[in-house]
């Protein structure tokens, strides 16, 4: 790859970064930034269309759209970014001990792991929250019972390729026990993989989630969240459609932003590219 | 006088579920004393990073025993490994695979330093000596492994291996990969070094024509066994297996 190519992946990376920060700023600051309460009902002002003081319309109770869909970038963003870290860091450390570890410790937990791939992700993550009861709680632990095997995989296979590389027999002889093995040598070196996975990640569990607040096993009324706030215009696609594409538009637009995220920081650090910085 | 590495009965076989058995190495035993240059050759799977990947107990033997000053460290794990490997080091066959991608030269040179208590600072002080030593500039130790090319990322190993300043260095091809004229100044540089330290080398090759100006002594791995042993001049002049004979017709 050519330096332009590279300074345009970095122009790219550097405008998708602002824009993720962008989300996770209005997740911060969502109290600040709504211009009504969006749990206020007023039934007098139900199914409002969009117009100058309800920028995005109002839903079947009255309440403001666009504040309902600020606070719940909140709910839906932080909770999927919480899920994210902990299964990314549970899978990569797991991971990286079968990988390390190998023999008969290896073989049974990767079984285990296939067990978790074996069923289709969201049937298994509804079973799953269906069993612990619905609520955004067991949503995330059900689609993190589904995910984390992806990391394990991954740092599994990473730390296996690494394993047996001449510079890990280097740091041997310098006389690093298992763990500066491990945290200073093979933890950097398969860390690239696993963040590109994580921030893909991001948007395939954004739609999870909200799939199951749509599916009334994430997110309970009233709360407001992308997902459920679909779930619950649903009956009114026809006669006000505002109320399902609000929020439709808003995981849309996160999906998109965090997929874009992934695929550039796979382009940046790309092993091809690297030395041309 | 004592050796510095002995060797004895030493055998390697891998078994696989399914497969027949591999000897890589097979019933071998030498010794290496202080101050002695011993080349090791065999053409290529003969078995001589088998040998030292067992020597250096980066690979468990099957059989035999590997003495090191007189210590038996054939079963020693893990930590027990870490004061062993102060006396002895090894340089690689790939110059740069041999450092950690993501760390710098200088970071892996004063590595071994820094594991055994030194500070920072005098660590950064000993690893820019070190280089200096091994002909590099001071500078090379902030560079990153694809950064150097492949002469002085194997002088930087060389440094690496001399920061503890061990009695025993294991060479594992460490110039095939690198061109004739880098070949002569990294040999060069191996000679000084002995001459200044009393080191002990291994010096693993398949070159016997690169090894005969400097080694004391040669050993001919074939299919896993040492099948001669002499000086330079023995082996080449009065070579008195046949697969010698050969093998000699063949390189030189
Ligand atoms: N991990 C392993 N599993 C199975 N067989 C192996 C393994 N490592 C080495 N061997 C076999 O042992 C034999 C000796 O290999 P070794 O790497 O020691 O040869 P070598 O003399 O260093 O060759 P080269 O000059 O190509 O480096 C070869 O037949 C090789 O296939
Ligand atoms: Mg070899």
């Amino acid at each position: 790859m050519n330096v332009i190519h590279r300074n345009h992946t970095k122009k790219k990376l550097f405008v998708l970064l602002i824009l993720a920060f962008g989300l996770l700023l209005i997740a911060i600051f969502a109290d600040y930034l709504c211009p009504y309460d969006p749990y206020e009902q007023n039934l007098n002002l139900a199914k409002q269309p969009p117009s100058a003081s309800h920028l995005l319309g109002t839903d079947m109770l009255g309440r403001d759209l666009l504040s309902r869909i600020i606070i719940g970038s909140r709910s839906s963003i932080f909770s999927v970014l919480l899920l994210i870290g902990i299964v990314s860091v549970f899978g990569t450390c797991f991971g990286i001990l079968c990988g390390w570890q190998g023999g008969r410790f290896d073989s049974i937990a990767m079984r285990i792991s296939d067990l978790f791939l074996a069923f289709p992700g969201l049937v298994f993550a509804m079973a799953v929250a269906g069993v612990l009861g619905g609520g955004l709680h067991n949503a995330v632990i059900a689609l993190a019972a589904i995910s984390w095997p992806k990391y394990a995989r991954l740092a599994r296979g990473q730390t296996l390729a690494q394993r047996d590389l001449p510079y890990l027999a280097a740091a041997r002889l310098a006389g690093c026990n298992h763990w500066q093995l491990i945290f200073r040598h093979i933890l950097p070196n398969i860390l690239g993989p696993v963040f590109v996975t994580a921030t893909l990640d991001i948007g395939t569990m954004l739609m999870e989630l909200a799939g199951l607040s749509y599916l009334d096993l994430g997110a309970k009324v009233p709360m407001a969240e992308w997902g459920s706030m679909m779930s619950n215009g649903r009956s009114m696609l026809q006669t006000a459609p505002w109320i399902i594409l609000g929020p439709g538009g808003a995981i849309f637009i996160s999906v998109v932003i965090f997929n874009l995220l992934g695929d550039t920081l796979r382009d940046y650090l790309d092993p091809r590219q690297r030395g041309q910085i | 006088m004592k050796p510095v590495l002995e060797v004895q009965n030493l055998t390697k076989i891998f078994s696989y579920k399914g497969q027949p058995d591999i000897t890589a190495v097979s019933d071998i035993s030498f010794q290496i004393f202080p101050g002695e240059w011993v080349a090791l050759i065999g053409e290529s799977g003969s078995g001589k990073s088998t040998i030292a990947k067992m020597v250096t107990r980066l690979l468990a033997p099957s059989k035999g025993s590997i003495f090191l000053n007189g210590r038996d460290i054939t079963h020693m794990k893990g930590m027990q490994l870490k004061p062993i490997y102060q006396k002895m080091q090894m340089v690689f066959q790939t110059p740069a695979g041999s450092f950690d991608p993501r760390r710098t030269l200088g970071d892996g040179i004063g590595e071994s330093l820094r594991n055994s208590g030194m500070g920072p600072i005098q660590t950064q002080e000993r690893v820019i000596q070190l280089l200096t030593q091994c002909g590099l500039d001071g500078s090379f130790a902030k560079y990153y492994p694809h950064e150097a090319s492949g002469g002085q990322c194997q002088r930087a190993a060389i440094a690496r291996a001399l920061a503890i300043e061990p009695e025993l260095l294991i060479c594992d091809e460490i110039t095939s990969a690198l061109d004739v004229t880098v070949q002569a100044q990294i040999m060069e540089l191996l000679h000084s070094i002995q001459k200044q330290t009393n080191m002990a080398y291994l010096f693993i090759s398949h070159d016997l024509a690169l090894v005969q100006q400097f080694s004391h002594r040669i050993l001919v791995l074939q299919q896993g066994k040492l099948i001669e042993e002499g000086t330079p001049d023995e082996i080449i002049f009065h070579p008195k297996e046949a697969y010698t004979k050969q093998f000699i017709e063949s390189t030189l």
